[in-house]
Formats: C-alpha cells, sequence, structure tokens
C-alpha cells in the first residue's frame, strides 16, 4: 500500500512537470469553446430583436400593391414574430448575405404585380447561401413549401372562379369578381393563425436552447482535453511496468497511481479553464436564462466533477489500449466527435431519429449530458450518475486489464 | 550479366513510388483507421437516421375519433415535412400529458364537428371559429415555425369554403350551379407551382436540390473532415520522414512536385472510399462535380499541408495544432451549423471550399483558385527552404 503510494506521489510529481504544456492546449480549446458558446448565445437568446430569419426584399417597391404587400406582411402578418422582413437594394443584400445579418433576400422582378394580375407569376429569385446545410435548410424548404402551398391554393380559387365564370356564359364582370376574391383571400392569409388558439400549460420542465449547447461545449471541451496528454501517456514502452510489477507494485496500483494524479492535473486545469470561460463570456454568461449570476456558474461547475472522473478514466482507458501517440489522438478524436454527435452535442437530442437517441443513453457522452442539463434545472439526474460511475469503473477495469496483459508479455501492440 | 531490358517508363515509377509510399503508410494503423472510418461514419449515419426525427415532436389527436374531415386533416399535416416528428395520441387528455411528461413540444388537438367550424371560419375569421388548440409548456421560435404548416394545411384546406362560400354570396350569376359542378373548376385549373428560384446570388440557373434531411446532411462534412483529419496525419509523416533523411537524394528544384505527390499519394485511397460511400449512400451531386471538387479537394489539402509543414517543422507542436485545426475546421465550416460571422476565417480550410463548391458552380472556380494558390505557396515554400 505504502508503495503504491509513493508511486502516486511520483507520477503526481511527472505530470505538474508538463501541465504547463497541457494547459496551453487547453486555453486554446477554451477560446473555441467561448467564442463558439459566444456566438450561440447572440443568436438564440429570447429577444425581439432576434428573430430566427431575416430575409431581405430587393425590388421596386414603389408599385402600390407590392409595397403595400410588404408593408403587411411586416406589420400585420403572424410570422413577423418568427420572420423580419427588410426592404432593401440588391447590393446591400448580397452585402448582408454575406456578413450573416440577412437569412436570404427575395428579388421581385420588375412588372411582377402587372403580370400576376394577368395570371402570369414570373419565378422569384429566392437567395441565399450556398453553405446553408442541415437545419437550415430544412427551414428554409419547409417555409418556401408553405408559402407555394398558400398561393397554389389562392390561385385555384381566383382561376377556378375565372374560368367558372367564363365557361358557365356568365362572364360579363369577372375582374371584379376575381378581385373581391382575391381580397377575401388576402385576409384569409392574414387571419391564418386565428384558425388555432395556442396556450401555455406552465412553466417549462426543459433545459433552454442555450442552456443545452452549454452544457454540449462543456461536455465537447472534456471529451477532447486528453488529446493534450497522448504524448505523455500513450507509451509504447512497458518495461517500468514490468519492473514495478517486480517490486510488487501490481497492474491495479499502477493504473490507479497514473489515473488519480491524472485526474487531478485534469481537475486543476478544468477549473482553470471553467474560469477562462467565464471571463470569455463576461456579460454573456446571465443571458444563458438558467444561470442568473456567475456565483451560480460557479456552483454548476463544481457539480462536474463526477462527468470529469468519467471523461478522464474514459481517456486514460484509450491511453492503454492504444500505446502510441499518433494513433491514440486521431482514435481519441475520431471517438468523441462521432459519439458527440450521436449523443447530442453537435444537433439536440431531441431533433434525432429514436435510434439514435436510444443509442445516446447508453454512451457516456449521453449520460453526461443528460446529468449536465438536469444539473442546471436545479434537478439530479440519478440514474445517469449511476450510468457514469458504472463507465468509470468499467474504464478502469479494462485498463487494468489491458495493463496486467501487457506486463505479462501477452499483449504486444505496435502501433 | 546486366539485363539489357531495364527501362522503367515515367509511369510505371510514379506508379512504384505510390505503392510504396502507401505501403508505407497503410503499415500504421492510423491510416487503415481513419480510411475504415469514413464507411463507417457514413453508413451507422445513414442507419441510425433513419426513423422519424424532427426538430419539434406535436402530439396530434382529434376530441371526435369519428370525425373523417380532422383525420383527412391530420392525414395532409404529417405527410412531407422534415421539420415536425408527430406522436399520435389517442385521446386530447392522452396528447396533453405527453406534453406535460416533456415527450412532446406541443399538442394539437383538433375540436368536434372541425368541418363545419372550417366553414363557418371561412366565413368569419375569428378565434370562436377556430380548429384546433395548440398546448405547449412554453413557446418558442421552433414552434411558431411549425405551426406555420399546420396553417398552410388549414389554408389551403379553407380556400375551398371559401369559393364556395363567396360564389354563394357574390356571384348570382352562378346560383344555378351546384357545389359539385363549381369544384371542378377549383380542382381541375392549372396552376403551377414554382414561385421560388432557388440561388446562391451567383450561380445563372437553380442550385441541385439538397437534402433537406438534416440528419444525414452533415454526412458529407463529416467524411471530408475525416479526409482532412488523415491529411494533417500525413503531414507528421511527412516532417518525420524528412527529419530522417529519407529523401535527402532528391535535388531540391523537385521538391514542390514531389511533396505534392507525396501528400496526394497519402490521400488518395481515402477520397476514394469517400466518394464511394457518398455513391452508395445517394448522396451524389452528380459524377463529373464529385470528381471535379474531389480533385481540387486534394490538391488543395496537399497544398495545405505543404505550407503547414514548411511552417511548422516540430513533430510536437504539430501534435498539438492537428486536433486544434479539425475542431476549429468542424466548428466554422457549414458542416452542422452555419455561423456566418465566421465565414471570413472559414475561407482558410480546404473543407469550406469543397462543401461550398458541391452546391454552387462559382464556388468551383474559387476552388481551384485556392488550390493554385496553396499548391503554389506550399511548393515555393518548399524551394526557400535550408532542409
Amino acid at each position: 500500500m505504502k508503495k503504491a503510494f509513493t508511486y502516486f506521489r511520483l507520477q503526481l510529481k511527472r505530470i505538474f512537470h508538463f501541465i504547463p504544456s497541457i494547459l496551453v492546449f487547453s486555453l486554446v480549446l477554451c477560446i473555441i469553446a467561448g467564442l463558439a458558446l459566444n456566438i450561440i448565445i447572440k443568436k438564440y437568446e429570447n429577444s425581439e430583436e432576434n428573430k430566427k430569419f431575416t430575409i431581405g426584399v430587393v425590388g421596386d417597391t414603389d408599385d402600390s400593391y407590392l409595397g403595400f404587400g410588404i408593408v403587411t406582411l411586416m406589420e400585420f402578418d403572424v410570422s413577423r414574430f418568427a420572420i423580419d422582413f427588410k426592404n432593401m437594394d440588391e447590393e446591400q443584400a448580397k452585402k448582408e448575405l454575406a456578413g450573416g445579418k440577412l437569412s436570404a433576400y427575395v428579388i421581385i422582378p420588375e412588372n411582377f404585380i402587372d403580370s400576376a394580375s394577368h395570371g402570369n407569376i414570373i419565378p422569384l429569385q429566392y437567395v441565399s447561401s450556398s453553405a446553408d446545410t442541415g437545419i437550415n435548410s430544412v427551414f428554409k424548404s419547409e417555409i418556401l413549401e408553405g408559402i407555394e402551398d398558400i398561393l397554389e391554393t389562392s390561385q385555384r380559387a381566383i382561376y377556378g372562379l375565372d374560368k367558372a365564370m367564363k365557361e358557365l356564359g356568365v362572364g360579363n364582370d369577372i375582374s371584379s369578381k376575381t378581385d373581391l376574391l382575391y381580397e377575401h383571400l388576402i385576409s384569409l392569409v392574414l387571419d391564418r393563425s386565428e384558425v388555432a388558439v395556442v396556450s401555455e400549460i406552465g412553466y417549462s420542465s426543459s433545459v433552454s436552447f442555450i442552456g443545452y449547447y452549454l452544457c454540449a461545449v462543456i461536455l465537447i471541451y472534456f471529451s477532447l482535453w486528453g488529446i493534450s496528454c497522448c504524448s505523455h501517456f500513450a507509451k509504447n514502452n512497458n518495461s517500468l511496468s514490468r519492473l514495478l510489477a517486480s517490486k510488487n507494485i501490481g497492474s491495479a496500483s499502477q493504473i490507479i497511481g497514473e489515473y488519480f494524479s491524472y485526474l487531478i492535473a485534469m481537475l486543476i486545469t478544468a477549473f482553470l479553464a471553467l474560469f477562462s470561460f467565464t471571463v470569455i463570456l463576461s456579460d454573456n454568461i446571465t443571458k444563458i436564462p438558467e444561470i442568473s449570476s456567475v456565483t451560480q456558474f460557479a456552483v454548476f461547475s463544481l457539480s462536474l466533477i463526477p462527468v470529469i472522473i468519467s471523461f478522464s478514466a474514459m481517456q486514460f482507458m484509450f491511453f492503454e489500449i492504444i500505446p502510441d501517440v499518433v494513433p491514440c489522438a486521431v482514435a481519441q478524436f475520431t471517438f468523441v466527435i462521432f459519439s458527440s454527435y450521436i449523443g447530442g452535442l453537435f444537433y439536440p437530442i431531441d431533433f434525432l431519429p429514436e435510434a439514435m437517441r436510444q443509442a445516446s443513453r447508453f454512451l457516456p457522452v449521453g449520460a453526461a449530458r443528460e446529468y449536465l442539463t438536469d444539473l442546471l434545472l436545479n434537478k439530479v439526474n440519478s440514474k445517469a450518475f449511476i450510468l457514469l460511475l458504472i463507465y468509470t469503473a468499467l474504464f478502469i477495469c479494462v485498463a487494468v486489464v489491458i495493463r496486467k496483459s501487457k506486463i505479462k508479455g501477452r499483449l504486444s501492440v505496435n502501433l | 550479366m546486366i539485363c539489357q531490358n531495364n527501362k522503367r517508363t515515367p509511369v510505371s515509377l510514379v506508379f512504384r513510388r505510390f505503392l510504396l509510399l502507401n505501403k508505407r503508410l497503410l503499415k500504421k494503423p492510423t491510416f487503415v483507421i481513419v480510411i475504415l472510418l469514413i464507411p463507417l461514419i457514413a453508413l451507422s449515419l445513414n442507419f441510425l437516421s433513419e426513423g422519424e426525427a424532427g426538430i419539434v415532436t406535436i402530439a396530434l389527436s382529434r376530441e371526435d375519433e369519428n370525425d373523417a374531415y380532422a383525420k383527412k386533416l391530420c392525414d395532409e399535416i404529417v405527410e412531407n415535412t422534415s421539420l415536425i416528428s408527430f406522436i399520435i395520441a389517442d385521446d386530447p387528455k392522452t396528447a396533453l400529458e405527453t406534453v406535460k411528461s416533456g415527450k412532446a413540444d406541443e399538442a394539437w388537438i383538433f375540436r368536434e364537428n372541425s368541418e363545419e367550424r372550417m366553414d363557418k371560419f371561412s366565413v368569419n375569421h375569428k378565434k370562436i371559429n377556430a380548429l384546433v388548440d395548440c398546448v405547449n409548456r412554453k413557446d418558442t421560435m421552433f414552434l411558431k415555425i411549425a405551426r406555420e404548416k399546420l396553417f398552410a394545411v388549414l389554408f389551403s384546406n379553407c380556400t375551398v369554403p371559401v369559393y364556395l362560400n363567396f360564389i354563394d354570396s357574390e356571384v348570382s350569376e352562378l346560383d344555378g350551379f351546384d357545389s359539385e359542378t363549381l369544384l371542378k373548376y377549383y380542382e381541375t385549373v392549372n396552376v403551377e407551382r414554382g414561385l421560388f428560384n432557388q440561388t446562391d446570388g451567383k450561380s445563372s440557373f437553380a442550385m441541385p436540390k439538397q437534402s433537406t434531411d438534416y440528419v444525414s446532411a452533415p454526412l458529407r462534412g463529416l467524411c471530408a473532415s475525416c479526409v482532412f483529419l488523415l491529411s494533417l496525419s500525413v503531414c507528421i509523416v511527412a516532417v518525420q520522414d524528412r527529419k530522417n533523411g529519407v529523401f535527402i537524394q532528391l535535388p531540391k528544384r523537385s521538391f514542390p512536385v514531389f511533396n505534392l505527390f507525396y501528400h496526394i499519394s497519402g490521400l488518395l485511397l481515402a477520397l476514394v472510399t469517400m466518394l464511394l460511400s457518398l455513391y452508395a449512400l445517394g448522396i451524389f451531386v452528380g459524377f463529373l462535380r464529385e470528381i471535379v471538387c474531389l480533385i481540387l479537394y486534394a490538391f488543395s489539402l496537399s497544398g495545405f499541408g505543404m505550407i503547414l509543414t514548411r511552417t511548422v517543422k516540430k513533430i510536437s507542436v504539430l501534435g498539438t495544432l492537428i486536433p486544434i485545426l479539425v475542431i476549429a475546421e468542424i466548428i466554422i465550416c457549414p458542416i452542422f451549423l452555419n455561423f456566418n460571422s465566421m465565414m471570413s476565417v472559414a475561407h482558410i480550410f480546404p473543407t469550406y471550399y469543397y462543401l461550398r463548391a458541391i452546391s454552387s458552380d462559382s464556388y468551383i472556380l474559387y476552388f481551384a483558385i485556392y488550390a493554385l494558390v496553396t499548391c503554389t505557396a506550399g511548393g515555393i515554400a518548399d524551394l526557400l527552404s535550408r532542409d
């Protein structure tokens, strides 16, 4: 026992020699994470100015019908709560689209209204960034499809009336009737939200979008942290392990000694990083709905200890399984990216199909995410907590078994 | 006796060098892992992404189970949307419980006598004649956008009674004709969709249709990131070889071409695997476009790698920089989310140009310029280097 403790102290001394280089990597990672979270907060904070989409309208809005239509859209249509329409010229629209201030812009061609009144709809150019991927692309398609559905059925009614009156031989006053029907339909478009009554049944028990991504960013940071330690822990040479074993410091004592020194270093670096994180976020930290003060964030940070313990055990297991620097770093990195995606760290877990949600529950990342998001709501998810503990024990056991095999010479891995 | 026919053609020489380089690289498990990872990630994501997914989950129910009109409306709402995943609840109480328990974001409960209500609403657009109760825990932007889908379906169905009621009240000349006859004109009139022509502002024609399956949309980006990671691993091997003097016999003037060949050789297998994976998953945008983009990606990754190996000469620093570069690339490039404010930084990554060029004609030109600039810069760095 005394020898094992001595070994642990030596490992601690060793790890403190290279903490500065680990800190540099952690700081860079922390800066990237903090900047990403700052952008997410600015994009999704719940303010009137922060609509989901801003769409530019480019065209000759001096035409009274078109100008009226656009003002109506901006001031009266129900979509104004989700979409902001802005009048501008094409040059400004291009600039703002490139700069990210616009989600897209619509170019209304000349004589659009005139042509439309004669039944000829000139297509509108809907200009968006070709970089739109994933969810943005889905939103764009759904909104455009909704508009096309409304327009199609409105046209059916108007042209249907026009055709009926002509073919049934009652075509004396067709244009005034179709104009009147058109007005009825415009009124219906503006009142379309009256078809549903929206009510809330009480305070939401789920974490906010920004709070969710706070947890996701923290977890991705902790997952990737271990890569910086690969050069210090992923080693090919087993001679020291065999020597220690011959002096009655077995594989379990070695692993526990090394793991705890690694854990202490990770805890120190993690809290320094969280402090830097707070500095980078600064005022934005209170814009996270679940965080009312910096003190509350500090308390939340302390509760991250079970996650840090579990993730450091996982990384330690990787060091044992792949005892070569580059393969170990690559394997950890690809595992983190893949499991983060399934674990709901890139897209919220509710956005993913059922199969992925089920798979996520059994991943360490998924369990950690559930634990953290409940923590933000001041709840303790005991299932997730127990799962993290089980994973920690499992990872340590696997590391011990592999070390034992290496000491006995049964496992010789040359990567 | 010396063999008289020991002549090697340039092609066979290049092929032999390619084989030898790949043999060395394939002996390292890193490369094998990453190459195998590309189709594995693609297939796994494709498998897991099957099944319903949605940005919001709606519990759908009807007050009157026998209301055929409400059922028709529900069926119409459920089909063809990527935005919403639905839970069909047996009754309104179950739908509300689903919302309270957090399994659904909102419940849409169709009131009884929906057809009658629709008829009344078509005349008087007030909430007193509302058809649906939408109940949530907290109204969010996503729910507001999802409700537009509901409004669009209900509006489309409402135009029929609006049309008929309008004719009934305002077009007395058509009084003698029954609803069936009048509806025939509504249903058979030729109306073309295609109000919007989607472009990126530069292309002269509409962009190729992109997948709206957002779960597998990042697939291409993830595969490209794997290849990017591999190209950075090739840089470590290149620096190691340079340090060990493996190619010391080569004249300096051949460095640029040789290094370009070296990097491309290391990437070729991964790129071919990626191409085959994308084809197997059916997200090809066109064979020619895919090949052109892949070739440009190979050159731009090689150029990027060449610049990196001449700028960072220490393997330990390179090893630290690699995960940072790949993480930054995954966040900044439009793979999962699109951070417009980081677009200027994204321009340094080859993956950004690759993803843009796949969907935009104009970006193919920019991509070619980027590849040319990086390869040229890498070549100049090679010529000016002292080692």
